[in-house]
């Protein structure tokens, strides 16, 4: 910004001041002296008279002069006195304002640049006219400041595009026509256009939103410095950005320029909007099973169960806590591995003590449902660089919820086979299978198929998104195939890298 | 090469497995450069599967980091293995990227 002391053409400044001259004779320049000599004359003519009265008393009345010729030279003297007080008042004042410019003048001298700092009392004359000549200096800068950017697209002076094109932020420019004058990198980006096409074409072709079109007539017809801020565009929609922009005119009404600032805020919008619905989802989630819990408790405490009824209440609140429990570790782990907080503890990873213990735990579960739950490893398992415990958590998710969704009667087989330096780990059901629409959301958090068979089973809608984002903890991945009715096969694989390796690198 | 295209929120993050090398790097610049278009520059690059790269993977990664320089956007790259930091440092081409250690950091950063 430019704020060194700029010499102020002599016909603007003529300009700026003529309106206020022919309206104001006050505001003229022999104002001063004219009000000086009228107060040393009324003064001087007041106390002459006072004085001749008051002295003179006497020798009138020894003159057998009538009464009306004295009181007559006792009014002139009272006028002359108030003159003098008037003027004296008017004097004060002047000279107020008049003190008050120098200081001002002398502020500048200094360094002073802010107008604020450097306007005065804006009394009628010289306040006023001061303060006015201030606004007309910051308009000029600002002026300036447009010019400097307009004169950039002529191939002047590089830096300030240069530094425009850098930023993220589309940036436009355009004239009281409405014809762009300049236009960033960004901007062109934004608007699906070529940068070089934008620069001399209507901002109405390439902007085509009631909402900004009418925010920029305003600012053309208004100059309104101030901002008008709209988003458009729909974050719901995958193909569909949501642009905010940010209009504002710059510049003199002569030469007025309109600033267009225009901001991606689509990730920022889809962020708002996950963690919204996250809190309703948990919340919804952490509400069932209280409510089952408070259900079960009123009875307890109003002792109309049996004994018998008594156990089993205490049994259904015994499994809605462990329900929240694991509710709340699962949201707690995936915001960990959301935040970048949690990490995983490398160490050597014997998977096949790992799958003798998945069939001990859910072997029971399967038996119980008339599962066939079976392991199919190969001779020599892989010893793997992982975190045990998080590896544990996945194989439990996958085959827990294959037991859990296949009827009964159903085959459930665990395949793991070495795929080049990957270990994958297949979990294949005949269960209820997942529908081709719902296969992509089953990895989201909080999503539960809708289907009335996969309500019927408790669930918090967690564990596969967990599961998932562990898998790529260890730089692998999990996917699914599904049909429904016929029964899944989610894939989990991991690169084998062994801790040798691992070291080396 | 297989590229695997995954939305997270509004970015793409694009995963090329395998070695970034001779025809396999024109296929990631083409592939990057439709999805700059189309996401308005909102792309990472989760380079997490590349083995390794030549000097056509470099100059791919180049090439789409200078698209998105004319949007005013640095290219992200997250998960680079030890051999792909190295060519890029030992090449002076490591500093015209972004790097991030994971695929979350690096969509976080478009907040």
């Amino acid at each position: 910004m430019n704020t060194e002391t700029e010499p102020i053409p002599a016909e603007s400044v003529a300009t700026s001041q003529s309106c206020s001259r022919g309206i104001h004779w006050w505001r003229s320049p022999i104002a001063i002296p004219l009000a000086a000599s009228v107060v040393a004359i009324g003064g001087l003519t007041g106390l002459g008279y006072l004085s001749l009265s008051l002295g003179a008393e006497g020798w009138i009345a020894s003159q057998g002069l009538p009464i009306s010729d004295r009181s007559g030279l006792m009014a002139v003297a009272g006028l002359g006195v108030a003159l003098v007080l008037v003027a004296s008042i008017a004097a004060a004042n002047r000279l107020r304002v008049l003190l008050q410019i120098r200081a001002s003048l002398l502020s500048f001298a200094s360094g002073e640049r802010c107008e604020g700092s450097l306007s005065v009392v804006d009394l009628p004359g010289a306040g006023s006219a001061w303060n006015a000549l201030l606004d007309w200096r910051q308009a000029e800068i600002e002026n300036a400041e447009a010019a400097v950017l307009l004169s950039n697209t002529d191939g002047g002076d590089q830096n300030n595009t240069y530094a425009a094109d850098m930023l993220w932020h589309g940036i436009i420019l355009i004239d009281e026509q409405q014809i762009i004058r300049y236009a960033n990198g960004a901007s062109a980006v934004f608007l699906r256009q070529r940068k070089d096409a934008m620069l001399g074409i209507d901002i109405r072709r390439v902007v085509t939103d009631d909402g900004v079109i009418d925010a920029i007539q305003i600012a053309v017809e208004t100059g309104s410095r101030q901002k008008r801020v709209m988003d458009v565009g729909d974050a719901s929609s995958p193909d569909t950005s949501v642009l905010r922009y940010s209009v504002r005119a710059n510049g003199s009404t002569s030469d007025r320029s309109i600033l267009i600032v225009i901001e991606d805020v689509t990730q920022q919008r889809i962020s708002d909007a996950v963690q919204h619905s996250f809190v309703s989802q948990a919340a919804h989630e952490l509400r069932t099973p209280l409510t089952n819990m408070n259900l079960y408790l009123e009875q307890l405490i109003e002792d109309e169960l049996s004994l018998e009824e008594r156990g089993s209440a205490l049994n259904v609140i015994n499994g809605e806590i462990s329900r929240l429990d694991k509710i709340v570790c699962d949201m707690l782990s995936i915001a960990e591995i959301e935040s970048g907080s949690m990490h995983a503890n490398l160490g050597e990873v014997r998977m096949q003590p790992l799958f003798e213990q998945l069939e001990a735990d859910h072997g029971e579960a399967a038996r119980q449902k008339k599962l066939v739950l079976t392991l199919e490893l190969p001779p020599k398992m892989p010893v793997i660089l992982g975190d045990r415990d998080k590896i544990n958590i996945v194989l439990h998710n996958l085959v827990g919820n294959a037991i859990k969704y296949t009827p009964e009667g159903g085959v459930i087989r665990v395949v793991v086979h070495e795929e080049g330096d990957r270990i994958v780990t297949e979990v294949i059901d005949t269960g209820i299978g997942i529908s081709e629409d719902d296969t992509s959301r089953v990895f989201d958090r909080f999503v539960r198929v809708d289907d009335p068979r996969v309500a019927k089973e408790t669930g918090t809608g967690l564990g596969l998104a967990l599961a998932r984002e562990i898998a790529r903890m260890h730089n692998g991945d999990i996917t699914v195939f599904s049909e429904l009715d016929s029964g899944s096969t989610f894939s989990f694989w991991m690169p084998i890298v062994s801790s040798s390796t691992a070291q080396a690198a | 090469m297989q590229i695997e295209t995954e939305l997270h929120g509004a970015v793409t993050v694009l995963k090329p497995r395998g070695p970034l090398v001779t025809n396999d790097a024109g296929i990631l610049r083409e592939m990057g450069s439709d999805t700059i278009a189309d996401s308005m520059g909102r792309m990472v690059i989760d380079a997490s599967a590349i083995v390794y790269l030549d000097s056509n993977g470099i100059e791919a990664l180049l090439d789409l980091a200078d698209e998105l320089a004319d949007a005013g956007r640095v290219l992200k790259l997250c998960g680079s293995n030890e051999t792909v930091r190295e060519v890029l440092e030992i090449t002076e081409t490591s500093a015209m990227f972004e790097h991030f250690e994971d695929v979350p950091s690096a969509v976080r950063s478009f907040l």
